[in-house]
């Protein structure tokens, strides 16, 4: 397996958006050399997450993670399904790329003290449009622009996550005219992600390291 | 062209065509005169969301006074600006109490009413009507009210915990100043200085 998709898409609230979120990382990462496993809301815990990404070892993959979060886990139907002191060592050597509320608070550090590569999420709770609001592509194409460019693109994780963070100006700049109030939502997202660890890796660097 | 935000006198002695009401309509829309704090109380719980400055008397000669319509008042909404208009000329410690009995009820000014104070007074409603056309939630609040009224209740954001809000509830939220509204007050001041940081930059 080179990547890893858990989304929580039945999720009443959120469920929605992150759907969007994974289905985009999953036609981006549509390729012949790319093995890619995906987790959804009824597969979706801690012993299968932690089962599928034990079967790689220590060998590198791209673990992306679409679902509600707190300061320490990743949560489906209010349950654990990545956690700081659940399945932390399970992760080693990973690119990890999630859209939660909060994880880049506790969640990444641990699992970067426990062998992740490199972790880039969301520090605080953010808000997301309705599910018949047309501008939540907007929020979507944001939110995957960072995996987007460390895939297509081939940059380093921090390059990436600059790439994300010139999408967010670039999105908030058009949308600005049109619809300041959502647009303001689109900046505490922006202003809300961070990235830990090993900012120099690449695709390749990290798949060269099987 | 008149300001839309209403003005609402909860005053027992002011007569309906009283200089101060004739000149406060060359300028605004609705100016409403309530002679109790019953009816004034009333009044605020159906239109707290809509943009208001009230001119509020304190001896009503009832079991409530002013302090305590101002108190359900700030119950309602903290975006109502509240100009104490008192005939009484109290003595200093008397004056002191009445003005401390308001601490933390966000009055924007306190008049005492004599015939040379009638412009003191307008001058302060229209610098209360100048707070309330120059703040963040009262550029928010146009934004929504030009929006049709399909758009305005169809859900429109999902915060953290789920809720789902249309326009017309987070118009609500910054009214009643709520954590929410707040919150998506100071989004909207953070984009504003972000958006001129980046033209100036531009420049």
């Amino acid at each position: 397996m080179n990547v890893l998709i858990c989304c929580d898409e039945e999720d009443p609230t959120v469920g929605h958006f992150v759907e969007l979120c994974a289905d985009k990382a999953h036609e981006i990462m549509d390729d012949i050399d790319i093995e890619v496993e995906r987790l959804n809301s009824v597969q979706l815990s801690a012993s299968s997450v932690s089962k599928v990404a034990n079967r790689n070892g220590d060998a590198p993959f791209v673990c992306t993670a679409f679902s509600h979060g707190t300061d320490n886990s990743l949560l489906c139907n209010s349950d654990d399904y990545i956690a700081a002191n659940v399945n932390q060592h399970s992760f080693r050597n990973v690119f990890f790329y999630t859209w939660a509320c909060s994880t880049a608070n506790n969640l990444g550090g641990v699992l970067i003290a426990s062998g992740c590569a490199t972790y880039i999420g969301y520090l605080e709770s953010v808000r997301i449009p309705s599910p018949s609001d047309a501008i939540i592509d907007i929020f979507v194409e944001c939110a995957i622009s960072g995996l987007r460019a460390f895939w297509e693109d081939k940059l380093t994780a921090v390059d990436s996550f600059n790439f994300m963070l010139d999408t967010f100006d670039e999105k908030i700049d058009e949308l600005s005219l049109e619809d300041p109030l959502a647009t303001s939502f689109l900046l505490e997202h922006q202003t809300s992600i961070d990235i830990l660890g090993n900012e120099a890796v690449t695709w390749e660097a990290l798949f060269d390291t099987i | 062209m008149k300001s839309n935000i209403n003005i609402i006198i909860i005053h027992d002695d002011i007569k309906p065509r009283s200089f101060l009401i004739t000149k406060l309509e060359e300028s605004f829309q609705n100016v409403i005169l309530i002679d109790n704090p019953r009816d004034g109380i009333t009044y605020v719980s159906k239109h707290y969301s809509e943009k208001m400055i009230i001119v509020l008397d304190i001896n009503f000669g009832e079991e409530i006074d002013g302090y305590g319509v101002l108190e359900k008042i700030r119950d309602y909404s903290y975006l109502i600006e509240v100009v104490i208009l008192s005939a009484e000329d109290l003595p200093g410690t008397q004056m002191i109490e009445n003005v401390n009995k308001l601490f933390g009820f966000d009055t924007f000014d306190y008049i005492i009413r004599k015939p040379k104070n009638q412009d003191k007074l307008i001058q302060s409603i229209f610098k209360a009507k100048e707070k309330i056309d120059n703040s963040i939630s009262s550029a928010i609040d146009k934004w929504i009210e030009v929006r049709d009224r399909d758009r305005r209740n169809k859900p429109y954001m999902i915060d953290h915990k789920g809720k789902s809000y249309t326009l017309d509830d987070i118009k609500k939220e910054i009214n009643m100043q709520t954590t929410e509204g707040m919150q998506i007050e100071k989004n909207i001041t953070m984009l504003a200085i972000k958006l001129m940081m980046d033209s100036s930059q531009k420049k």
